[in-house]
């Protein structure tokens, strides 16, 4: 862009749909309420599913802090839920489920790190399984629910994420935003104009024109507006997720009430189960080509065990991103990169490119941030999309062909890296911009059974006694804390009254 | 697996013992003997050496006690350094710790920023306590409570590089780590794998090991002159290969912190410690002479020179890879940067943590190296960026050495940060590598970086809020400035060597 066609940035078009849309609005809006920049929202229809739910991590939180939503008021609101992690069954044919959830496992003993420790005592023949020593999966499993002011000082970090009924969300975010001073605009389908190197407008399906200096997009995985600015292609991560069809339907609420999700692998994909308040949201990844749409709907009932709500929609998708930032147009949500469904990446994937884009919000139509603003937040996606092959590599699911595909396909380098120094040793390399933490990474590392070759030599100086006693200590607190934990059906009630 | 029980370390200066102390707290004498070999012929380097706060982790972790080790090595307290002579404003401080405190979010700088819009609010170093502490040569420990002021900064030491060595090794040598003195002629390595087996000495004796580690200096004698492990040469962006150094007689303001001032072909430091100030002038042999040079030092200092100047070669650079097969070279033997920053205890410091981390055991998987190595490049590559902007953004020193640093092209990833600096004020912030976007915002600033427009998350506090705040921290940091003792009462009170100036062996 030459120098000439540089002005500052005041007016900014959001296009789009659902929680991407109206996050965006709501959050950019409250950001730079009292400075010269006004945001109109083009609110296309809605894509979203009966049933849907959207699974995130605990760092919502802040996003829920900085609107001013009380958090007790908007799980009430919304039936929200929530959730220490996932529980994943079926992983290997015959090995017991695998639990991978938000908490720091065990406590390191004179600076050698936990993990080691149990790596030695199973060496020398201990057989309690990682996560017993994990406070989130202990609370998960005994049907309990970690309270955030518990204290568990020295012992553990811990969080918990949250199921956000996707409609409701979206709804009540849409109304934060509008009483803010987002303009709204509903439109059935837009028209964008690029002339030269940038997107002077759009045309709404009513014949408005609405001009802009910076279009956000975020009307989803067909990047209605990023895809007409140049170096946008897609790259697809297929080849590593090849998941492409995601069913999405409900079934009754579960009682008691847990408090994660639990995801059902099968011979052509997997099937999950979101509690929420009022119902359970069902969410069923798989192949087409393996699969008709009637027989995954057949196949998610029985894979279940429930009675499914019959209104199942199936939605095609393909994992993969583009370029967020070209020109003034930015693609945040499923327009910039989409995720597998699995595990917990989809909404942090859209609250990491909102986090990046409020920190560097253009101040003119340079184009000086995108650069760094497409690096750091290409990475991030990147290391989000390994965190989900990671929990697929790590499947046995013999003679299963997408089960053998996911788990001898090689490995994108960094995450190639990452797992042959892990097997080596035991140490995980964590990279810049990284979603997950070593804690995390780690967990769902040994809980599928990928057992490093080594342990740190520190640990096998240590007196087998005062190891004993060290695990006898932390399996001791743990069951404590889990006692004193209220049930997630308390903390719901509570919450209603 | 077989552990391994032999390591032998070479080299008895701070990174020699600093490692020797790291084993010897890691392992029991009957899990492994830990050897270090040292020569008594052959000097280290150690005039006076200023560290940063991580220093104190590494003593923590050890169990050192602060007091003692302070009174050991003649330490003083330091709060950052002062730059002299790089900005337009002639002075600016990097202290160990932030400008101002953020609100809602926005980070302080952009605040300041903005107000500069509307009003003078003077200039931002007036809103940093530790620098405001420095300035007025006071020290007192930061307080736990997040929400105090005086909580908003970190500390480290000036100490005897010598005397540090030397309780290192007392301290050693009492968990029984065994000494051999003597000097390495002869380095024998595996006909077939390369491995080292064993460093024969001028005596004859040969001393065994599984593991080496090279903390020989810039002689590198394992890593270097017999494994020729390759060098990467960063000279062309650090200049400087030279450096004088000499201990002057301490004066009465004992500054909290180091000073680092532009000369017209390098710069001189100053350290100030109990008993004496260290000082030093870091040089390129490109843009002066040796003889001019001495003269620069010997007139910049602020006291009686106590010894000739002793000078010193080196190399910008970093060693290709710092773990070949069962070596591992550590301190200068693995890289050198110039102590513009004080990084160099931190280098030797970061690589022990990373070693402990990937701990080999006899079978040396390759995987262990690489991820060292790959470590270690991240945080040498990430202050090599950080010194060169020093040099680059220079606003205020003449001369060809400045003409040169000033326009050399730098690597790109300086340039994008400083680009967006410039354009609005931002910094991105990197998980491994030391400096924080503090750091950065801190060098810009002092030397005229200057952005040009605030970010707009800064006007979420309008005019009047803004210059309240404003109004309000400078008052919380007078009168909490007020109370504290000078930096050479609280020495006297806390950690006072009756001894300093005397030679105690």
């Amino acid at each position: 862009m030459t120098d000439t066609s540089v002005r500052p940035v005041r007016t900014v078009v959001i296009v789009g749909r659902d929680e991407a849309l109206w996050l965006t609005a709501a959050v950019l809006q409250r950001t730079f309420a009292r400075s010269d920049l006004s945001f109109t929202a083009v609110e296309l229809p809605s894509l979203l599913r009966p049933g849907e739910v959207l699974p995130t991590l605990g760092s919502q939180a802040g996003f829920h802090a900085r609107l001013g939503l009380e958090e007790a008021v908007l799980m009430r609101a919304l039936g929200a839920t929530f959730t220490l992690g996932q529980q994943y069954v079926g992983w290997a044919k015959t090995a017991p489920p695998v639990f991978v959830g938000y908490s720091s496992t065990g406590v390191a003993l004179h600076n050698v790190p936990f993990h080691h420790l149990w790596l030695r005592a199973r060496a020398s023949g201990m057989n309690v399984a990682f996560e017993d020593f994990a406070i989130n999966a202990a609370c998960a499993k005994q049907g309990r629910l970690l309270t955030p002011d518990a204290d568990l000082s020295g012992f553990a970090d811990a969080d918990r994420g949250f199921h956000l009924p996707a409609a409701p969300y979206a709804e009540m975010l849409r109304q934060v935003a509008i009483k803010r001073g987002v303009r709204h605009l509903p439109a059935a389908h837009v028209s964008p104009v690029v002339k030269g190197p940038e997107m002077t407008a759009v045309v709404l399906s009513d014949g408005q024109t609405v001009e802009g200096d910076l279009f956000i997009d975020t009307t989803g995985s067909d990047a209605r507006l990023l895809s007409q600015m140049p170096e946008t292609g897609f790259s697809s991560w297929r080849q590593w997720l090849p998941f492409d069809r995601l069913l999405t339907t409900y079934a009754a609420p579960a009682t008691p009430l847990p408090a994660y999700a639990q995801i059902t692998a099968f011979r052509s994909g997997w099937a999950g189960l979101f509690p929420l308040r009022d119902y359970t949201a069902v969410q069923q990844a798989y192949i087409r080509d393996e699969l008709s749409d009637d027989e995954a709907f057949e196949a998610a009932a029985m894979v279940v065990k429930m009675s499914l709500h019959p209104q199942a929609t199936v939605t095609p998708f393909e994992a993969g991103r583009r370029p967020a930032w070209s020109g003034n147009v930015i693609g945040l949500g499923e327009a910039a990169a989409v995720l597998d469904p699995l595990g917990t990446a989809r909404m942090p994937a859209l609250l990491l490119g909102l986090s990046h884009l409020t920190a560097l919000f253009p101040l003119d139509t340079s184009g000086l941030e995108s650069a760094v603003y497409n690096r750091t937040v290409g990475q991030a996606y990147d290391r989000l999309r390994d965190a989900q092959i990671w929990l697929y590599s790590l499947n046995k699911r013999r003679d299963q062909p997408v089960w053998d595909h996911l788990r001898s396909v090689s490995l994108p380098p960094e995450l190639a890296y990452k797992r042959e120094v892990f097997a080596a040793c035991g140490h995980l390399p964590v990279y810049d911009d990284e979603t997950f933490d070593e804690a995390w990474w780690i967990a769902a590392g040994l809980g599928h059974g990928l057992f490093p070759a080594t342990h740190d030599v520190r640990a096998d100086q240590l007196a087998e006694p005062e190891l004993i006693r060290h695990f006898q200590t932390a399996l001791g607190y743990v069951r404590k804390q889990v006692e004193a934990m209220p049930t997630p059906d308390a903390v719901s009630r509570a919450a209603t009254v | 697996m077989t552990p391994i029980r032999n390591i032998t370390i070479l080299g008895g200066g701070t990174s020699g013992w600093m490692t020797a102390a790291v084993l010897s707290r890691a392992f029991t004498p009957d899990a492994c003997t830990i050897r270090l070999i040292e020569s008594e012929e052959i000097g280290i380097v150690g005039v006076g050496e200023a560290t940063l706060p991580q220093v104190r982790d590494f003593n923590t972790w050890l169990g050192l006690d602060e007091a003692e080790f302070m009174r050991a090595t003649n330490a003083t307290f330091k709060l950052g350094i002062e730059f002299r002579g790089w900005g337009t404003s002639g002075s600016y401080h990097h202290p160990f710790g932030v400008h101002g405190q953020s609100a809602g979010g926005i980070p302080f700088h952009q605040l300041w920023l903005k107000a500069r819009t509307f009003m003078d609010p003077g200039s931002i170093e007036d809103y940093a306590f530790p620098i405001r502490l420095a300035r007025e040569n006071r020290f007192d420990f930061p307080v736990e409570d997040p929400k105090s002021i005086r909580s908003a900064y970190a500390y480290a030491y000036h100490f005897d590089a010598v005397l540090y060595a030397r309780y290192l090794r007392q301290w050693c040598e009492a968990r029984g780590v065994q000494r051999i003195e003597g000097q390495v002629t002869g380095v024998d390595q595996n006909a077939e794998t390369g491995f080292v087996e064993r460093l024969t000495l001028a005596s004859g004796e040969s001393v065994g090991g599984e593991l080496f580690i090279d903390c020989s200096g810039f002689r590198a004698v394992i890593a270097g002159q017999a494994l020729n492990l390759g060098w990467e040469d960063w000279t062309p962006w650090l200049p400087c290969d030279r450096a004088l150094a000499v201990p002057c007689e301490r004066t009465d303001d004992l500054t909290p912190y180091t000073r680092a001032t532009a000369r017209e072909a390098g710069w001189t430091w100053r350290i100030p410690l109990q008993h004496r100030t260290g000082n030093g002038y870091v040089f390129s042999s490109r843009f002066t002479t040796e003889d001019r040079a001495r003269e620069v030092l010997l007139g910049a200092l602020d006291a009686p020179a106590q010894a000739e100047p002793r000078l010193l070669r080196f190399q910008a650079g970093r060693r290709t890879a710092s773990w070949h097969k069962n070596v591992i070279a550590l301190g200068l033997a693995s890289g050198f940067l110039e102590p513009l920053e004080s990084t160099s205890i931190y280098l030797s410091q970061i690589a022990l943590t990373f070693l402990m981390r990937l701990m080999p055991d006899t079978r040396f998987d390759p995987a262990l190296a690489r991820e060292f190595n790959r470590l270690i490049d991240i945080e040498y590559e990430r202050v090599r960026d950080f010194l060169i902007l020093h040099y680059h953004a220079n606003s205020a020193s003449q001369g060809p050495l400045w003409d040169y640093v000033r326009s050399m092209p730098v690597p790109d990833s300086l340039k994008e940060k400083m680009a967006l600096f410039r354009h609005r004020g931002h910094v991105q912030q990197y998980k491994d590598g030391l400096f924080s976007p503090a750091s950065w915002i801190a060098v810009f600033m002092g030397q005229d970086v200057m952005p040009q427009a605030y970010d707009r998350q800064a006007d979420g506090l309008s005019e009047e809020a803004l210059t309240g705040y404003l109004k309000d921290l400078k008052r919380k940091i007078d009168s909490n400035l007020a109370v504290l003792p000078s930096h050479a009462e609280f020495v006297a009170a806390h950690c006072y060597n009756p001894n300093s100036g005397i030679s105690h062996d």
